[in-house]
């Protein structure tokens, strides 16, 4: 479970994040959805442990991770706080191969080389991607980028998945196509994930619940019924009367 | 662009070029081949291009050791007065290199701020090879810093945020993913370092000396040979030539000053 309370973050005279609040229960897919440049990447990377936040608290499963702006301040290293990240630009390591890639963050968590080698030859055959393994981020396209950062992250097996954007970028064939396979993801692997997208139509096909991000801080969440539209329609953030949880 | 303009452009880049190559190619035309076979082995150029070639060597390696953590702080680390030591690793590169030799003889000479103490543990830098090393260093870092640190700088910090979730140790991040990223600039300041250490004369004159055998290198052969041998002068001067043209194009190939990565 994820524990966000009081978080709040400025850039110079520029404030971000006020006061932000959200609980993001085991298990659970939660799209943290809005438009572009009002705080979502920062709420990831506050969470991710590569920035830290004024003032506030992030818990992941009952532990502080960080704590900022009282006296007893808090920053857990991010690899040692379980979770994975998809960014926005995927930040594949250019230099390495796919599978090295991968294999990455199991050698540097002391896995033997065999068992971190068979560990990505798995991501890599449940991505789709194993006979890319010894291609450069370079070489591929983005779709198979993307599935290589996936990969990359799943790979040392957190529990919390963060991922920033993750079909933004893509062409429509594309992002239907992901979508379908990162909802398989979340499920075969029972992940908690912070899903941070500006597209809400693409949010209430993924995740569990949408919270809406507006000025800084999570206007209101609800629950999203899977249950096919009766028509499409273009994405359109809810009224502000959408059931509140 | 009219014809009257173009003349101009094409006078202007031919008396500039014709101004680089007329003494470079004066150089190569002076010796005749058979004074040049003859005096490229010879003791009086050998002795001083070894030597050249070691302290070059040892000056740019040490550089590379000790110079790489500071160019990376300098880079990627803010801190309070970073804009100072940035400006102080620069210094040299603009020192009149007289002046370098007499601010190394003022530190480490025996009677120096540092040398009083290294003397009395028996130790005298001026007219060792330290020494040839110590100048090179001090006059060819800066050709170093600036290389690497646009490289550290050019490394994409999200990529090194992703290897930062991916492993605790940073270290690892450090050697496995931001150093071979930074690679090719920091070759290339490692060159070009190389190159300007190759090239080190006033500095090494001053503070080390012109001995030959120990001190004397191809620069200070070139000024003490132009009194009595022209030739040999002229052969060290062509073989400098030929290894800084070779330095600047392994610099252009890595991309050294137009490209970062």
């Amino acid at each position: 479970m994820i524990s966000i309370s009081g978080l709040t973050k400025a850039f110079g005279e520029r404030q971000v994040i006020k006061d932000l609040n959200l609980d993001v229960e085991s298990g659970e897919v939660v799209g943290l959805v809005g438009p572009s440049g009002i705080g979502k990447s920062t709420t990831l990377n506050i969470v991710a442990g590569l920035m830290k936040p004024d003032s506030g608290e992030v818990k992941i499963d009952g532990r502080v991770v960080t704590r900022s702006g009282g006296s007893s301040e808090v920053m857990v290293h991010p690899a040692e706080r379980g979770l994975g990240y998809v960014m926005q630009d995927n930040a594949l390591f250019p230099h390495m191969t796919v599978v090295d890639n991968i294999a990455f963050g199991l050698r540097g968590a002391k896995l033997a080389p065999e068992r971190a080698l068979s560990r990505a030859q798995e991501m890599m055959e449940l991505l789709r991607i194993d006979d890319l393994a010894e291609l450069r981020p370079g070489q591929l396209s983005g779709g198979q980028q993307k599935r290589v950062a996936l990969a990359r992250s799943l790979a040392p097996q957190p529990n919390i998945l963060l991922m920033d954007e993750p079909l933004s970028s893509m062409d429509q064939e594309l992002r239907e196509h992901l979508k379908a396979e990162l909802k398989g993801i979340f499920d075969r692997l029972d992940l908690t994930v912070m899903y941070v997208t500006h597209d809400n139509l693409e949010a209430r096909q993924l995740v569990d619940r949408i919270a809406v991000f507006g000025s800084g801080r999570i206007s209101g969440t609800f629950f999203v019924s899977h249950q096919p539209p009766a028509e499409p329609s273009p994405a359109r953030l809810p009224d502000a009367s959408a059931a509140p949880d | 662009m009219n014809k009257l303009q173009t003349l101009l452009v094409a006078v202007s880049c031919a008396a500039f070029l014709l101004f680089i190559s007329i003494p470079v190619a004066a150089v190569f035309l002076y010796v005749t081949p058979g004074e040049l076979a003859a005096t490229v082995t010879s003791d009086a150029v050998l002795t001083p291009l070894k030597l050249s070639l070691l302290t070059a060597t040892i000056s740019a390696t040490v550089v590379l050791v000790f110079a790489t953590p500071l160019s990376y702080i300098l880079a990627r680390k803010k801190f309070s007065g970073r804009w100072f030591l940035d400006t102080l690793v620069d210094v040299p590169i603009v020192l009149p290199p007289a002046v370098a030799g007499l601010a190394l003889l003022l530190a480490f000479a025996p009677k120096g701020l540092v040398g009083q103490y290294l003397l009395s543990r028996g130790i005298v830098l001026p007219g060792s090879l330290v020494a040839v090393v110590m100048a090179e260093i001090f006059v060819a870092s800066p050709f170093y810093f600036r290389s690497s640190k646009t490289a550290f700088e050019a490394v994409n910090q999200r990529i090194i945020d992703s290897g930062r979730i991916l492993t605790k140790s940073d270290s690892r991040v450090f050697l496995r993913v931001t150093l071979p990223l930074a690679g090719r600039g920091i070759l290339a300041g490692f060159i070009m370092c190389w190159a300007r250490s190759l090239g080190e004369f006033g500095a090494t004159l001053l503070f080390a000396g012109n001995l030959p055998g120990v001190t004397q290198t191809m620069p200070l052969a070139i000024y003490i040979a132009m009194e009595s041998n022209l030739v040999e002068a002229d052969v060290l001067s062509a073989i400098l030539i030929l290894f800084s043209f070779a330095v600047l194009v392994a610099f252009k190939l890595l991309g050294g000053w137009n490209r970062s990565d």
